[in-house]
Parts: structure tokens; sequence; C-alpha cells
């Protein structure tokens, strides 16, 4: 039951908001700052921090916890399971095949780039779902409707949402664990740090919790051709370019299919929805409800329109 | 219906276990299994009998179906394919091995190829007709200390393991259950579906010619010996192994069905005589069984491996 406890984010390296993750954002904040006393009184003010919206983030983070742990952890099929079906038809398809010729070092890093790879690209695409198909972008504007950004918005997501992303690591993760154990029979393990895969726990530690965050810490031009930086994130959630730069780590799927934004191109963020939508999301009750509302109420338009 | 094995194994497991199952397998098992054959080869070498033979060959295929030194220490990855080319070996070795016993080259020169110092170099050199000449048993002699130095390396490798610090509980788990798998897939397939005519390379086109001792008939001990083998492993009457840590690990169903399907597998054996395939349809199931017994189990060491952070959106 220790693991049912929404505190247990804070020092769970699988988390976002792990206590390390969030030190190292500090550390660069205070670095970014040291270079650049542009908008350190905002990061700084209790405006921020107190923002109804920052409240309702906070608030939210409680309860979607339990929606997850109640309702949808118990419906989401696991990885586990998808890794055993995919592992037994390729078995039973075409037989047992034994590996002799990669070593258990070199299935080991094949298999944590293969990971990071698959997740960060199924990652992409359900994000950019997310925005393209209205029906899915009347769940995503929950999270789209903070009006400030702190590390805690990244879980202001609708339940909905939640249970998409659970499917979408069952489903990634465990083809790829299917495939190598098939492969690679038992041998197969990630190079890790406190458990974590190392590609995202470096990933992790170099700022991810900036990325919902008002410090526009910017890779640079190079590398965020590369790496969605913070900044860039941060534009994804400004109005104006809500269909940009959907990549989660790697800005490269966003370069390959032309939705990529570099920090450089844009000056002033406005976070959140255009005024009239943001009326719609001050409470839990709507942050859960409303999208269910909206559809509905859209539902009832087409039909009359249809008569 | 299909079982899932060993539920936690990889786990760590071993709370009350003085040390892990490979070093207690190893020490239990392999060494002593390794030194039986260094012995039984000792015995052939003194008199090239067909008992002497059998032993020695008896011995050896418990050392190979549970080969753990390739994967301890990767220089010994290919020792059993010096010691046994059966499946391995793209050349007819009888034919060859005809040439190098008629051939006048000093022993040593006339075994110039690996495949030549074989276990089935020396099944032909003393199968091949009734009579041992004094070329053969030269021959021979060669053969058996050649495998026997291979056999000291692998004893090596094990033995200094045990001195070494050991590596992760759940690469050696992962490691024997690798071996296990391909070890009864051989088994199997090429063992015993390959002569049977139930290989889906040869279905249904039964050649006793293709079993793996054709020429001295050991074939059946063979697959005895190997079945032999993963019963050590697996049987939990035995010292601390396998089937042990998977019953402490919670799987006594799973570890029950591995030994069953080895008990069904020696009954069916123990049927058939003569080194005749013709009805072995039966065996091929059962070795088929405890394949997939060990095989279906391998996904339950997934959960330790994927995290990825957060299943949330961005």
């Amino acid at each position: 039951m220790n693991d049912l406890f929404a505190l247990e984010y804070i020092i769970n390296p699988n988390k976002r908001i792990f206590w390390v993750y969030i030190f190292t954002a500090i550390a660069i904040s205070i670095i970014y700052y040291y270079y650049n006393s542009r908008g350190k009184r905002v990061i700084l003010s209790s405006k921020l921090w107190l923002h109804p919206s920052a409240k309702l983030d906070y608030y939210y983070f409680f309860i979607s916890y339990f929606i997850k742990v109640f309702m949808l952890i118990p419906i989401v099929i696991s990885a586990k399971s998808i890794a055993f079906l995919v592992n037994k038809q390729l078995y039973l398809q075409f037989d047992y095949y034994e590996n002799t010729y990669f070593s258990y070092e070199v299935v080991i890093l094949m298999y944590t780039i293969s990971l990071f790879i698959v997740s960060d690209f199924s990652r992409y695409w359900l994000h950019r779902f997310l925005h393209t198909i209205p029906f899915l972008w009347e769940f995503h504007k929950v999270h789209h409707s903070a009006k400030v950004l702190t590390p805690i918005t990244f879980y202001r997501v609708h339940p909905i949402e939640n249970l998409l992303f659970g499917l979408r690591y069952s489903l990634s993760i465990g083809l790829v664990t299917g495939v190598f154990v098939y492969f690679f029979g038992a041998m197969i393990d990630i190079y890790s740090v406190l458990g974590v895969n190392i590609i995202v726990f470096v990933f992790s530690i170099l700022g991810s919790n900036l990325r919902h965050s008002h410090v526009p810490f910017s890779f640079g031009q190079r590398i965020e051709k590369w790496f969605i930086s913070p900044k860039q994130h941060q534009i994804h959630h400004s109005r104006n370019f809500f269909n940009k730069n959907y990549g989660g780590t790697l800005a490269l799927w966003d370069r390959v299919f032309g939705t990529l934004k570099l920090s450089k191109e844009v000056k002033v963020l406005k976070f959140g929805l255009r005024r009239n939508q943001m009326n719609e999301y001050k409470s839990i009750f709507d942050l859960v409800f409303k999208p269910f509302k909206l559809l509905a109420v859209k539902n009832i338009k087409n039909i009359k329109k249809g008569n | 219906m299909k079982k899932i094995l060993f539920t936690l194994m990889f786990l760590v497991s071993t709370i009350f276990a003085q040390e892990t199952a490979l070093i207690s397998i190893l020490k239990n098992i392999s060494i002593p299994n390794v030194q039986n054959t260094i012995n039984n080869a000792d015995a052939l070498k003194k008199d090239l009998n067909e008992q002497n033979f059998k032993k020695f060959l008896k011995s050896w295929k418990k050392v190979e179906a549970i080969y753990f030194a390739g994967e301890i220490d990767n220089d010994y990855l290919d020792s059993p394919r010096y010691i046994d080319v059966f499946h391995n070996l793209k050349e007819d070795l009888n034919e060859q091995m005809k040439r190098v016993i008629a051939s006048k080259d000093d022993v040593n020169i006339a075994l110039f190829k690996n495949s030549f110092k074989t276990i089935n170099a020396l099944e032909y050199v003393l199968f091949n007709d009734k009579e041992i000449t004094t070329r053969e048993k030269l021959l021979s002699i060669e053969i058996i200390k050649s495998i026997q130095s291979h056999l000291n390396d692998i004893k090596e490798v094990y033995t200094n393991y045990l001195k070494q610090k050991p590596k992760e509980e759940k690469w050696e788990n992962a490691m024997i259950i690798n071996t296990l798998v391909a070890s009864t897939y051989r088994l199997k397939e090429w063992r015993i579906g390959d002569p049977s005519g139930n290989s889906s390379k040869y279905k249904d086109d039964i050649d006793n010619k293709r079993a793996e001792y054709f020429l001295s008939k050991n074939s059946f001990e063979a697959i005895t010996s190997i079945l032999d083998a993963h019963d050590e492993i697996m049987n939990t009457s035995n010292s601390y192994n396998f089937g042990k840590m998977a019953i402490e690990s919670g799987a006594k169903a799973e570890v029950m069905e591995v030994q069953n399907a080895i008990k069904n597998a020696k009954i069916e054996v123990s049927k058939l005589k003569n080194d005749d395939f013709s009805n072995a349809k039966e065996l091929y199931n059962s070795a088929k069984n405890l394949h997939n017994a060990y095989y279906l189990s391998l996904i339950e060491q997934l959960s330790v491996t994927a995290k990825i952070l957060d299943a949330d959106g961005d």
C-alpha cells in the first residue's frame, strides 16, 4: 500500500518529479538566471506558484492519482501481457530462434536503445493525434488549459488521455520486449540508473521538469534539431504553436514529420487556451467532466445540423 | 495449456540460500560431470572398447547439455564444437575420416582439422568396421587427448568462476534458462525430430542415419544422458539447483511441470530400442513439451526491464 501514495512520486526515480530531477532542474535554473536575469522575478513570484491555475494543478495531481490507481491501472493491459503475446506468436509462427551472434552486453545496449526510441516515437504520434483528432483534442485541451506552467502541470492530464498513454506504453514496450525475448531469450536487460533506462535518466536530470516551467532554457539551435529542450516544449504550450514540437525527448520526429519549432524562432510565449475557453477549466470537476460535456454538445449540434 | 514457468525466478530469491543456483550447479553438477568425462576419456584411452566409448559419450552429453563456459567466458564459446560437431558440419565427416585412416601421414598431421578431433570423428574411427587397427588406435588416442584438453579448459572456466566475484544473480539465472531452452530445442529438433521425421526440416521423412550416434548405436543413450542432465538441474531431491531456487521463488507448479516432462521423455526413450526412430513420435512430443515448459517461462522476467519514465502524457 506504500506505493499507493501520491507523494511516492517524489522518491520514485521512474516519475518525472523524482527529487533528483527536481533538484537538477533547480540547479539548471540557478545557472540559467545567473547569466539571464530576464524573467527571474516571475519564477520567484508567489503569483506564479500560487496562481489559481497552479493551485488547480496541485489539487488535481492528487485526485488524478487516485483515478489512475483505482480506475485506470486495473483496466490497462500490461506491457508484460503484450510482450507475452508477441513472443508467443513469434515462437508459434517461426519456431524457436537461438541467438549465437550477439553478446549479452550488445543485447542490453540494443534493448535499451530500442525501448527508448520506440517509446519516444509512439509518444510523438499519440501526442500529435491528441491535437489533430478533434475527439481526442477535447481531452488533451485539459492539459493545455494551464495558464501557468509548473512541473506539476505534467500531471494535468485527463483520465482518458492517461488511459491512452497507458495503452501506448503497454503496446510499445510490450512489442519491443516480446521481439527481444524471441530473439535473445532471457538475456535481456537494460542499462539503467536507479532502475530507470539510462537514456531516460540522463534526459530527466537535464531539466525535464523545466519543460513545464517559465524558465526558457534552450539547448541551442544545433542540439534542438535532435533533442527537445524545455523552451521548445514551452513553445508547444504557447497558444500559437500547439501544432509544433510534439516530441517527448527526440526532436527528430518533429523534424521528419514537419512540426519542429526552434527556440530562437519564438520570442513571446502565451500559455493556456483562448480566453473564452479558459473559463471552462477552472475546477477539478471541469477538468474531469467538461470534455464529455463539450463532446456531447458538439454531437447534439451535429445531429441538429444533419436534420 | 501453456503454463508460464518460474513466476518470480528473476527476482532476488536466495535469501535462505548460501549460494546462487549457478554456483551450486557448477560445484555439484558441472565440475563433477566434466571430471567424470575426463576420467572416462582416460579409461577409453587405455581400453578402446564399446562400453568405454558409451560411458565416455554419455558423460560428455551431460556436460554438453548444460554448457555454461561459453557464456561465462566468451573465449570458450566454441569449445563444444571442438569436441562435438553433430549438426554443425556441412561436410561428410565419415568420408573424410576414411581418408585420414587410409593416409600414411603422421597422426598429428593427418588430424589437421578441428572436426577430425571430435567425438564424431572418434566414433567413425572406432565403429567404421568391427576391427580397430593399430593406426585407428593411434588416431583414437590422439583424438581423445584433444578432447581431454578442451574438457580441462571447461573445468578451469568453471573452477575460476567459483573463485571470482560472481556476476549478478539475474544474469546467472537468465543464462541458465537460455541454456536449458537451447538444449531442449536441439534435443527435440536435431536429435529426435530429424531422424524420426518429426522436425520441420524432415517432415515425415524418417532416416535413422540422421541420428546422432548412428554408427555406434548410442543415440538413445545420448538422449537419456541429456535428460539426466536436465534432471540434475531441476530435480528437487538433488543438491541446491535451479529447480529448488525456482520453488523458493514461488514456482512450484511450474517446476513440477518441467519435472514431469523430463520424466515422461525418459519413459518414452526407454520404450525405444536399437536406435530405431521410426516410432519416436511420442518421444518427440515429450521433448517438445519440455522445451515449451522452459521457453514460455522467459517472459516472466520482463517486469524488471522495461521501465520508461511515467506512462503519462506531455
